[in-house]
């Protein structure tokens, strides 16, 4: 019986372990082409209006004009920027503090008095959005 | 192929001594062990439901190097149908995931092993655990028509598939010496 000897290593030359090394780069590069489309900004938002009943308006495309919405005390606007970023233009809030808040990327903006709530939807929020 | 000499203690069977007696004995030895691996494995918990050590591969890998690339099929889809009678989930979605895994890490490592035959057991079993990781995750995606994305889970799945790779590596390599 002819019986040849083989070496089976777990890493039997130094191409193994640049094997190894080169998919770890991969790996990172992954991670930073996620960072980079988490970080472009959201694909869909949420304005949530707590009135009796709570109202919730989804939006996944970037409105032109800004959304008009009436809040618990009176009207309120979001707008939308091409970036993704979104602002409450106005609202009948007796300091406005929601409004001077600014332009959000990710993340939300509340206005308590007039009950209103916008926010960015993750991207698994956002799946679940487009399926309900 | 690269034979080395005597220092490695490593002995390969030529391909007339694996009569079909042995031959299917051994499958059966091998798809018997790697079922009860998968059965093992399957209640530990999981990062991601297609993420998990998959040592059931060492079998297959031990199979393609030890018979044949036919071998090593035929041991990843009698385990699959052997852990999923155990397990209850028979040609349930599950049983399909685990199967497009077993096939596709046998297939993978059996195309790396023909193209590279210097490859060592590491470069052969990672790539198994990525194909068969990627495989299971593109299944999910086809059967509930999800939206994932996939640099996270191709960055999340190199992370997971390399230490388990190696861990099928070393008992593979251990396989090999043994018998």
């Amino acid at each position: 019986m002819n019986i040849e000897k083989k070496h089976f290593q777990v890493f039997s030359d130094r191409k193994d372990l640049f094997f190894i090394l080169l998919l770890l780069a991969v790996s990172l590069l992954s991670w930073y082409m996620h960072a980079i489309k988490a970080a472009a900004g959201a694909k869909a938002w949420q304005i949530v209006i707590f009135t009796d009943p709570v109202e919730t308006v989804e939006i996944r495309k970037i409105p032109e004009n800004p959304v008009k919405i009436q809040g618990k005390i009176g009207p309120a606007s979001v707008e939308f920027n091409s970036a993704g970023q979104f602002r409450i233009a106005s609202s009948t809030c007796p300091h406005g503090i929601c409004v001077n808040y600014g332009w959000v990327s990710n993340g939300s903006v509340v206005c308590v008095p007039n009950g209103i709530l916008v926010k960015t939807l993750e991207n698994d929020e956002a799946i679940d959005a487009v399926s309900r | 192929m690269r034979f080395q000499d005597n220092k490695s203690g490593y002995a390969l069977l030529d391909k007339q001594s694996m009569t079909p007696v042995r031959k299917y004995a051994t499958m059966a030895i091998l798809a018997s062990a790697a079922a009860a691996l998968q059965i093992i494995e399957s209640p530990l918990p999981r990062l991601l439901p297609w993420l998990k050590p998959g040592l059931a591969n060492a079998m297959a890998l031990f199979a393609i190097l030890r018979i044949s690339i036919s071998a090593g099929l035929g041991v990843s889809v009698i385990r699959t149908f052997i852990a999923g009678a155990f397990l209850g989930t028979l040609f349930s979605p599950v049983h399909i995931i685990s199967l497009a895994g077993a096939l596709t890490s046998t297939l993978s490592m059996s195309i790396v092993r023909r193209l590279l035959p210097e490859a060592g057991l590491a470069t052969l079993s990672v790539t198994g655990a990525l194909a068969s990781n990627w495989a299971q995750l593109i299944v999910v995606e086809l059967m509930f028509a999800g939206s994932m994305s996939y640099w996270f889970h191709l960055a999340v799945m190199i992370w997971v598939a390399i230490p388990s790779g190696l861990i099928v590596a070393r008992v593979t390599s251990e396989l090999l010496r043994r018998t």
